[in-house]
C-alpha cells in the first residue's frame, strides 16, 4: 500500500530520466553547468530515497509506497513499483552511490564528451532504479536489460584501453544470461493464466502459485543464469576483471557497488520465492559455486599487480560469500546477505574511489610503481586504511557486522561452508592489508613533483562513506531493524 | 458480367488511378520533376489510407468472391501504404540518383496495389495475380538503377528465382484445385471433406507444400533465401528499404488467411514444420550476419533472421500467434525503414554508406545520424523501450502459450546474437574514429522527416502499443472469429 498517497517512487525514477534528457537543454561547453547538474539531480534523488527511509513503516507487512497503473493489459502487464525492507536500502545505497560517482567524476572525466557522458550516466540510474523497485516480472526485466545500454556506452567511450572489447562482452554476456528468463518470465505469466484465467507479472501474485516441480526447475534455472550472471557467481563471472578494470572508475565503482546487487536482490525477490522447491533444492550447489567464488577471487586478487584488478577480484569473492548466504535460506544468513550487500556498496565505493585517486597521481595502477605513499599523503593513506580495515571485516565497521550475521546462519546449515567462507575472509585480510603494505608503507619511490594530497573534492567523496561504515558498524540495527522482519515475511513460506 | 463492387477496391482503385496519372504527367513533362512525381503518388498513398478506413466494411465480396474488403484487409492496407507512404518520401530524395526517377514511384505503387490485393484475396487466383504484380514490380524496382551492374544482376537473379517460385506456387494452386474442386479459400476444407491428416490426400498435401514453397521464397524462409543477400545488396538503398518490409508483410498477411482459412485442420502439421523452418531460418540469418562488412548485407541477411521470428508466430497459429505476427511486421517496417533511411542519408552524394567502415565515427560527423541509427540496431535487437521489443515480446509469448515454449528459447538466444552484430555497428559510430578527409553530412528534409517519424513511433511503440493491439484484435476477428 502506498502510506504517501504521492507516487514517490515513481518520481525517483522519473527524475533520474526526466534530468538525463533535460542535460540536452545546456550548452556543451558549459562545464560546469553540466557537473552541476548531475550533482543537483544525483543529490536530489538521493535526498528523495531518504524520505523513503523516513517514512517506511517497519512494522507494516507487504510492499510499500506502492505505485501501481496498467500499462499494456494485453499482454498483462502493469507497472507496479514497490519497496520493502529488503529493497529500501539498496534504493539508497543506489542513490548514494551514484551521487558519490558524480562526485567522483566531477574532474575525470574529459571536457569533451561530458554532456554526453551525464546524460547517459542519469539514464543509467533510472535504470537501476526501476530494477530494485519493479514488482511486475516484464517491468523488471525492462529494466534490467535497459540500463545496460547506457553502461555499455559509458564504459566504451571513457574507459580504458581495451574497453571496446571489455563492454561489448560486458553486454552480450549479461543479455545472453537473461535472455532464457524472459521465457521463464512468460512462462509464469501463462502459468498465472491457465490458473486464474489472467495474464499477470505481479510478483506479489505469482509468489502465491504453487508450480509443479518439473517446472520450477526449469524456471529456477532461467531465473538463476540470469542472476549468477549479474552477481556474478562463478564461473559466470568471466566478464568481470575485464570489464571492471577497463571501465572509468566512477563507473567501476557503480558496477561494484550496485550493479552486482541486483544479482543479489534478483536471488532473494524472484528467483527463491517463487520456486521454493527448486530453491532449496539447488541451493547447496549454487552454495558450493559461491564457496568457490570466494576462495577463487580471494587467491586471485593475491597475485594481481594492478590495483585495480586487484579490487576487482576482491569484489567477486565478497559476492561470492553474499550468496553463500542467500542460499542457506534463513533469517540470520539472508538479512546478513542483504547487510552486507549494502555495506558491501559502502566500502567497495570508497575503496574505487580511493583507487582512482591513487592512479590519479602516479599515473599507474602498477602496484611495483607504488610504496611509501604514507609519509607523502598520510590523509589519503588513512582513508585507504579505513576503507581497507572494513573490507577486510574488522569489528566496529561495517563489514564485520554483515559478515558475521551471514556466517552466523550459513553454519547453522552447513557448517563446512561457512568455515571455508571464513577462510575467504582471511585471505581477505591477507591481500588487502599486503596491498596497503605495498602502496603505503616501505621506501618511497622517486616522484617528479611531490603527491599532492587528498583533495577537498576527494575528501567529501570518500569520507562520507567511511563514515557510513563505521556507523553502520557499531549501529548496524538502524538497518537490521528494517530488513530482519523483512526477510522473515518472506521465509514464513519456507516453514 | 458483374460490374465490380468499387467500394470493396476502392483503395487499390485510387492506386491504379495515381499510377496511371503519375506515369501520364512523367510522360508528359520534359523536366524530371522528382517534386511534383512524388508529392503525386504520396496523395495518392494518402487518399488510399483515407478509403481504407472510410469504406471499413465487414466482408463484402467482390469479383465473383475474389476479394473481400473486411478488418483484416483493411489493416493489411493500412501497413502496406505505411510501407509504401515511407518510401515515396524517401524517394523525394533518393529517386534523384535514379536514371528515371519517375518510374520507381509508379513501380512502388503497382508493387502497393499488389500487396493490398493479396492482402484482401480470398481465391487462389486472385492471390497468386496479386503476388504476380507485387513481384514483377519488385523485379523491376531491384533492377533500376540501371547504370549499376550490380542492381542489374540482382533483378536479374530475383526474376529469374522469383520465377521459379511462382511456377511453384501456380501448380500448387492447380493441386490443390485438383485435390479440391474449388480455389477459393473458404472452400477448400470443407470440399476435401476435412480429413484428419493431410498425407490421407497427398495430392491436397502436395499442393500445399508447392504453395509453402512459393511463400517461403517470397518472405524468404530457409531453404529458400539464397537470393535474398544478393537481391537486398544489389538493389538500390530506397527499393531494399521497400522490399524488404513491404514483400514480407505481404507474404505473411496472405499467409495467414491462406493457412488459418483453407487448412485449418491440419495446424499441427504445418505448425511443427513452420517452426523448424523458423528455427532453420533464424539461425541461419543470424550466424550469417555476424560476418558480414557490409551493413547493408547485413540488414539482408537480418531481415532473414525477422523473418523466423515471424514465422514462430505462424507455426503457433491461433490468434495470439496471428496477432503477434501483424504487430512484429508493423514494427519491423518502422525499424527496417529507419536503418535505411539512415543509409540512405549518408549516401546522399554517392558517398559511400554501405560498408562497416563508412560508418567510423559517425557520432562526431552528424551526432543525430548515430543516435538514431542506434535506436534503430536497438531495437532491431530486441532492447526494452523499443517498438522490437515489444514485437518480440508478443511473438514468445504467444509461443509459450501456444505450447512452443522451446521456440521461445530459439529465439530468445537468436536474439542475443543477433545483439552482437547490431551492437558492432553502434560501436563503430560511437567508438571509432571518423576519417580525417570525411565529408559533413547533410540530411534532406524527407529523409529527416522519415527518421523522425519512424524513430519517434519505434519508442511510442515500444512504450504504448495498446491503440495498436486493440485494432490488431478487431483485424483478426474475419480470420480467427471473436
Amino acid at each position: 500500500m502506498n502510506q504517501l498517497g504521492f507516487p514517490l517512487l515513481t518520481l525517483i525514477v522519473g527524475l533520474p530520466l526526466a534530468g538525463a534528457i533535460l542535460t540536452y537543454a545546456f550548452r556543451k561547453e558549459h562545464l560546469t553547468t553540466i557537473r552541476t547538474w548531475a550533482l543537483v539531480i544525483t543529490g536530489a534523488t538521493f535526498v528523495l530515497t531518504v524520505l523513503l527511509w523516513v517514512f517506511y513503516r517497519p512494522g507494516e507487512v507487504g510492499y510499500q509506497f506502492l505505485d501501481s497503473a496498467p500499462w499494456i493489459p494485453q499482454f498483462g502487464l502493469q507497472y507496479i513499483l514497490g519497496v520493502d525492507g529488503i529493497s529500501l536500502f539498496l534504493v539508497i545505497l543506489t542513490a548514494l552511490l551514484f551521487v558519490v560517482a558524480a562526485l567522483a567524476s566531477w574532474r575525470r572525466i574529459p571536457a569533451e564528451g561530458l554532456r554526453s557522458y551525464v546524460a547517459l550516466f542519469l539514464f543509467m540510474e533510472a535504470g537501476v532504479l526501476g530494477v530494485f523497485m519493479a514488482l511486475d516480472l516484464i517491468l523488471f526485466y525492462v529494466f534490467w536489460e535497459v540500463m545496460l545500454v547506457p553502461a555499455y556506452f559509458l564504459i566504451g567511450k571513457w574507459g580504458g584501453d581495451k574497453r571496446v572489447k571489455a563492454t561489448t562482452k560486458f553486454f552480450l554476456y549479461t543479455m545472453a544470461g537473461s535472455a532464457l528468463m524472459l521465457v521463464a518470465i512468460l512462462a509464469l505469466g501463462y502459468a498465472a493464466y491457465t490458473a486464474t484465467g489472467t495474464w499477470t507479472f505481479d510478483v506479489q501474485v505469482l509468489g502465491g502459485m504453487n508450480l509443479p516441480w518439473n517446472i520450477q526447475l526449469w524456471l529456477f534455472a532461467a531465473f538463476a543464469l540470469a542472476f549468477a550472471v549479474k552477481a556474478p557467481l562463478v564461473p559466470f563471472h568471466t566478464w568481470l576483471p575485464d570489464t571492471y578494470v577497463e571501465a572509468p572508475t566512477p563507473v567501476t565503482l557503480l558496477l561494484a557497488g550496485i550493479l552486482s546487487k541486483m544479482g543479489v536482490y534478483g536471488f532473494i525477490r524472484f528467483a527463491i520465492p517463487l520456486f521454493r522447491d527448486a530453491a532449496l533444492f539447488f541451493g547447496p550447489s549454487i552454495q558450493i559455486l559461491a564457496v568457490i567464488g570466494v576462495l577463487y577471487g580471494s587467491l586471485i586478487a593475491l597475485v594481481q599487480k594492478d590495483i585495480k584488478r586487484l579490487v576487482a577480484y576482491s569484489s567477486l569473492a565478497h559476492i561470492s560469500l553474499i550468496v553463500l548466504g542467500v542460499f542457506a535460506v534463513n533469517t540470520q544468513s539472508v538479512s546478513g546477505a542483504v547487510f552486507q550487500s549494502v555495506s558491501h556498496g559502502i566500502y567497495i565505493a570508497a575503496l574505487f574511489v580511493l583507487v582512482g585517486a591513487l592512479e590519479w597521481r602516479k599515473g599507474t595502477r602498477d602496484i611495483a610503481a607504488y610504496g611509501g605513499l604514507w609519509k607523502a599523503v598520510p590523509v589519503l593513506g588513512f582513508c585507504l586504511l579505513i576503507a581497507i580495515l572494513a573490507s577486510v571485516g574488522l569489528p566496529g565497521l561495517n563489514a564485520f557486522a554483515g559478515e558475521f550475521v551471514l556466517l552466523l546462519g550459513v553454519f547453522k546449515a552447513q557448517k563446512v561452508l561457512a568455515a571455508l567462507g571464513a577462510l575467504g575472509m582471511i585471505l581477505g585480510a591477507w591481500y588487502m592489508l599486503t596491498l596497503f603494505q605495498k602502496v603505503m608503507q616501505g621506501a618511497g619511490k622517486a616522484e617528479a613533483h611531490p603527491l599532492p594530497e587528498l583533495t577537498r573534492l576527494e575528501g567529501v567523496t570518500v569520507v562520507p562513506l567511511l563514515l557510513l561504515a563505521l556507523v553502520f558498524g557499531v549501529q548496524p540495527n538502524l538497518l537490521y531493524g528494517i530488513i530482519t522482519p523483512a526477510v522473515d515475511r518472506i521465509l514464513t513460506l519456507f516453514r | 458480367m458483374q460490374i465490380p463492387n468499387l467500394r470493396v477496391l476502392a483503395p487499390e482503385a485510387i492506386i491504379l488511378a495515381f499510377v496511371l496519372l503519375v506515369l501520364f504527367v512523367d510522360a508528359l513533362s520534359r523536366k524530371k520533376r522528382v517534386g511534383l512525381l512524388g508529392g503525386l503518388s504520396l496523395l495518392g498513398v494518402i487518399l488510399a489510407v483515407a478509403a481504407s478506413v472510410y469504406y471499413w466494411q465487414d466482408g463484402a465480396a467482390t469479383f465473383q468472391g475474389m476479394v473481400v474488403a473486411d478488418p483484416y484487409g483493411m489493416f493489411a492496407n493500412l501497413l502496406f501504404l505505411l510501407a509504401a507512404g515511407l518510401a515515396i518520401l524517401m524517394g523525394l530524395e533518393a529517386v534523384r540518383r535514379f536514371v528515371l526517377p519517375g518510374e520507381v514511384f509508379v513501380l512502388i505503387l503497382i508493387a502497393c496495389l499488389g500487396m493490398m490485393l493479396l492482402g484482401s484475396s480470398v481465391n487462389l487466383v486472385s492471390v497468386f495475380l496479386a503476388l504476380e504484380i507485387l513481384s514483377i514490380s519488385l523485379y523491376v524496382l531491384t533492377a533500376s538503377a540501371r547504370d549499376e551492374w550490380r542492381s542489374v544482376e540482382a533483378g536479374m537473379k530475383y526474376f529469374i528465382l522469383g520465377g521459379f517460385a511462382s511456377a511453384f506456387l501456380l501448380f500448387g494452386i492447380a493441386m490443390i484445385y485438383g485435390a479440391s474442386g474449388t480455389l477459393s479459400l473458404a472452400e477448400i476444407s470443407p470440399q476435401v471433406g476435412a480429413p484428419a491428416s493431410l498425407l490421407d490426400n497427398p495430392l491436397l498435401a502436395a499442393g500445399f507444400i508447392f504453395l509453402l514453397v512459393g511463400f517461403a521464397f517470397k518472405v524468404a524462409l530457409v531453404p529458400f533465401q539464397m537470393w535474398t543477400p544478393d537481391v537486398y545488396e544489389g538493389a538500390p538503398s530506397l527499393v531494399t528499404a521497400f522490399m524488404s518490409v513491404g514483400a514480407k508483410a505481404a507474404g505473411f498477411v496472405a499467409l495467414i488467411r491462406i493457412l488459418e482459412t483453407a487448412f485449418p485442420y491440419w495446424k499441427a502439421a504445418w505448425g511443427l514444420l513452420l517452426a523448424i523452418l523458423a528455427v532453420l531460418t533464424m539461425f541461419w540469418g543470424n550466424m550469417a550476419a555476424l560476418s558480414q562488412k557490409s551493413v547493408k548485407r547485413m540488414l539482408a541477411y537480418s531481415s532473414i533472421a525477422h523473418a523466423g521470428y515471424i514465422a514462430i508466430g505462424l507455426a503457433v497459429a491461433g490468434r495470439a500467434g496471428y496477432a503477434s505476427i501483424l504487430f512484429y511486421l508493423l514494427c519491423y517496417t518502422l525499424m527496417n525503414v529507419g536503418a535505411f533511411a539512415v543509409i540512405l542519408a549518408l549516401g546522399r552524394k554517392g558517398e559511400p554508406n554501405e560498408m562497416m567502415e563508412d560508418y567510423d565515427g559517425l557520432i562526431h560527423r552528424k551526432p543525430i545520424l548515430a543516435v538514431v541509427m542506434a535506436l534503430f540496431m536497438l531495437a532491431l535487437a530486441g532492447i526494452p523501450l523499443t517498438a522490437g521489443f515489444l514485437g518480440k515480446l508478443y511473438i514468445f509469448s504467444a509461443a509459450v502459450s501456444g505450447g512452443y515454449i522451446w521456440l521461445a528459447a530459439v529465439g530468445v538466444i537468436n536474439a542475443v546474437i543477433s545483439a552482437y552484430y547490431y551492437l558492432r555497428v553502434a560501436a563503430r559510430m560511437f567508438f571509432g574514429e571518423a576519417p580525417a578527409d570525411a565529408k559533413p553530412i547533410s540530411v534532406p528534409w524527407p529523409l529527416a522527416l522519415t527518421l523522425i517519424l519512424t524513430a519517434l513511433a519505434v519508442i511510442f511503440f515500444g512504450v504504448y502499443p495498446t491503440p495498436i493491439l486493440d485494432f490488431i484484435q478487431l483485424a483478426l476477428r474475419p480470420i480467427v472469429g471473436f
